[in-house]
């Protein structure tokens, strides 16, 4: 019988079209902006990821990444000296403006790293040579730099510009994951980052640190925090506050969220009411079917395979589609879209509730039909 | 026979018919039928006696809405009944349970309708092949009997074809060949002329007595068409819900 119900499924070109459009619209819509509401996510907590090191310190009422709380320049040493730590470094976090040659102003996150071992260096370099930002004045930038602040005729490795009317020499352009802000990202060493910026009482932005291997990173953690009496977080954790953040903060969360639930309920109500049609007008078909010997179970199992078969196509249209659209249009990171196997499963279990819906409206009006329906 | 008040059938398994004995394929007794409910009901069958034999080709005539698809339906194990008794094949329909009756049906009968109710995406050997496939027979098999079936219906050269590219004809021969493709002892036909001309009509007719007829077979045919009861070998008469008349047909004497 599964037979008779592929070709019922598929002879009915019009109806199967609609069905499938219905469906891999649904899917469209919910990869394409669950794509682009979780690339926007992980843009949030870029400056962490970018970083890539274990363990953040900071201010104990931290609540993202970008909203800096300078902490004691004494912490660095304090962090040193509790026991599990391999290492621990400072590092400088704040917002500035460049002054270009040209005259323009841009604002930018200058990232001050330890001029020693340049933990936190972003780990893919395009131009030049990072570790050139021990030279005096030199700074970094990222290519989001580049291309924010006039593009490679105006920035490249060599061109100077100023960070608060001290002079600052470009000897390096490296690759990194944008930003929720996308605002340019200055490299230099710690101290002269400190150079750069207005004396303030405190500096000291974050300490960055690693576990030894032998000790539990969530131990060491709960061993900064008891010490210092700061917060201590690993990259993980304080991404996803960071995302806890923004979600809380920004209404993303909401946006995105009612699209997707409009796509799945769209995408329901689409597949829905043509499946429940399909299965109406093909009523006296099912009747003939159940006249003839097909039980109720029968039908219902071949109703089950038409949505499922329509539904998994569906989805791979749909999922090949919002594919597309993302490799079109996030190419080079240029917008966020991150479709993730999560993404794919939920989408798939959402579908799979699309199908059996659908299919169980027409199952239970099935099931009532009488077959001497075919007699009249 | 006369007016049919069941005193003239036997209540048994056999009954005399013709100066030969004729085993009983259906017998229904005291048949009650109504749709609807409280002032609205309506009832459609009351009480209805007949018995239907082996071997013979019944007609149900009568003017629209006396009950005439309606005793068909429930005959067929398709429409539940209100009261009384129905003995189909030897098996007391009444006390079945509706999957029993399904299996039973796809077991048994053969359907032909106004319609033809063709699966219009199935090929004609498909759709032949649709019972004994919802009874597990394999594909393969299945459709090598359904063309067997469809040559033995004059349509040996169209098995491939979809039912659109058929004339009304050509679809109700598919129809005939999808009913007797699982050799049912029963064969319910709704007014299987109904949609076809005169000529075409006949033949249908023919086929269906010269195919469905067998000595362990019988055939019930609802029909308004006067043109084919020449085809049948007893007609019952329903009006108003009731059965008024049953007649043995007299066929012309030929040359």
């Amino acid at each position: 019988m599964n037979y008779i119900a592929l070709r019922m499924l598929f002879g009915d070109r019009a109806k199967y079209l609609m069905l499938l459009c219905g469906l891999t619209f649904a899917v469209m819509l919910i990869v394409q902006q669950g794509s682009i509401f979780w690339g926007l996510m992980i843009w949030s907590q870029s400056s962490i990821s970018n970083l890539n090191v274990p363990i953040w310190v900071t201010d104990p009422g931290i609540a993202q990444v970008d909203e800096v709380k300078p902490i004691a320049d004494t912490t660095v040493d304090r962090v040193r000296s509790i026991p599990g730590v391999e290492w621990a470094v400072p590092l400088y976090k704040g917002l500035l403006r460049a002054r270009l040659e040209n005259g323009e102003y841009h604002q930018i996150t200058l990232t001050g790293l330890d001029a020693a071992t340049l933990i936190g260096r972003p780990a893919e370099v395009l131009e030049g040579r990072f570790e050139d930002l021990r030279q005096p004045d030199a700074v970094a930038l990222d290519q989001w730099a580049v291309e924010r602040m006039g593009g490679p005729t105006v920035i490249t490795v060599g061109t100077v510009f100023e960070l608060n009317d001290k002079l600052a020499r470009v000897v390096a352009i490296a690759k990194t994951q944008k930003t929720f802000t996308n605002i340019p990202v200055v490299y230099t060493t710690y101290e002269r980052a400190l150079r750069y910026v207005p004396r303030e009482r405190r500096t000291l932005s974050y300490v960055l640190a690693k576990a030894k291997d032998s000790a539990p990173v969530d131990e060491v953690i709960q061993r900064i925090r008891d010490h210092t009496g700061l917060g201590a977080f690993t990259a993980d954790a304080f991404g996803w506050k960071t995302i806890g953040w923004v979600l809380k903060n920004t209404g993303i969360g909401i946006n995105f969220g009612t699209t997707i639930l409009l796509g799945f309920v769209v995408g329901m109500a689409i597949a829905g009411q043509t499946f429940y049609l399909f299965t109406v007008e093909n009523l006296r078909q099912f009747g003939a079917l159940k006249a003839m010997g097909a039980s109720t179970a029968t039908l219902a199992r071949m109703i089950l395979l038409q949505a499922f078969t329509v539904g998994v196509t569906g989805y791979g249209v749909g999922i090949g589609l919002a594919t597309v659209f993302g490799l079109l249009t996030a190419q080079e990171g240029q917008l966020p879209f991150l479709e993730t196997w999560p993404l794919l499963l939920l989408v798939f279990v959402a579908l799979l509730m699309i199908c059996t819906l659908s299919a169980l409206i027409s199952i239970i009006k099935l099931a009532r039909l009488e077959p001497a329906i075919v007699f009249r | 026979m006369t007016a049919m008040d069941g005193s003239s059938q036997s209540q048994g398994r056999t009954a005399e018919g013709n100066g030969a004995e004729q085993a009983i394929a259906v017998q229904v007794r005291g048949l009650v039928k109504s749709f609807g409910s409280g002032e609205t009901a309506v009832t459609v069958l009351k009480g209805i006696d007949l018995n239907v034999y082996f071997g013979e080709l019944l007609l149900l005539v009568g003017e629209s809405g006396g009950g005439k698809t309606t005793l068909l339906s429930a005959i067929a194990g398709i429409l539940d009944i209100d009261a009384g008794d129905l003995d189909v094949l030897g098996s007391s329909l009444t006390n079945m349970s509706p999957g029993t009756r399904t299996r039973f049906r796809g077991r048994t009968m053969g359907f032909i309708y106004q319609q033809f109710n063709l699966l219009p995406a199935l090929t004609a050997a498909e759709n032949v092949a649709v019972p004994l496939l919802i009874q597990g027979t394999r594909k393969k098999e299945a459709l090598s009997r359904g063309r067997l079936m469809l040559e033995r219906v004059g349509l040996g050269d169209r098995t491939e074809f979809l039912p659109r590219n058929l004339s009304g004809g050509q679809q109700q021969r598919v129809a005939i060949a999808r009913a007797l493709v699982n050799e049912p002892q029963l064969l319910v036909c709704d007014e299987p002329t109904a949609a076809l001309d005169g000529p075409n009509g006949q033949k249908i007719m023919e086929l269906i007595r010269d195919v469905g007829r067998a000595p362990d077979r019988c055939v019930i045919v609802v029909t308004h068409d006067s043109r084919i009861f020449q085809f049948g070998d007893r007609m019952a008469e329903l009006t108003d819900g009731r059965i008024v008349g049953i007649h043995p047909i007299q066929r012309e004497a030929t040359a």
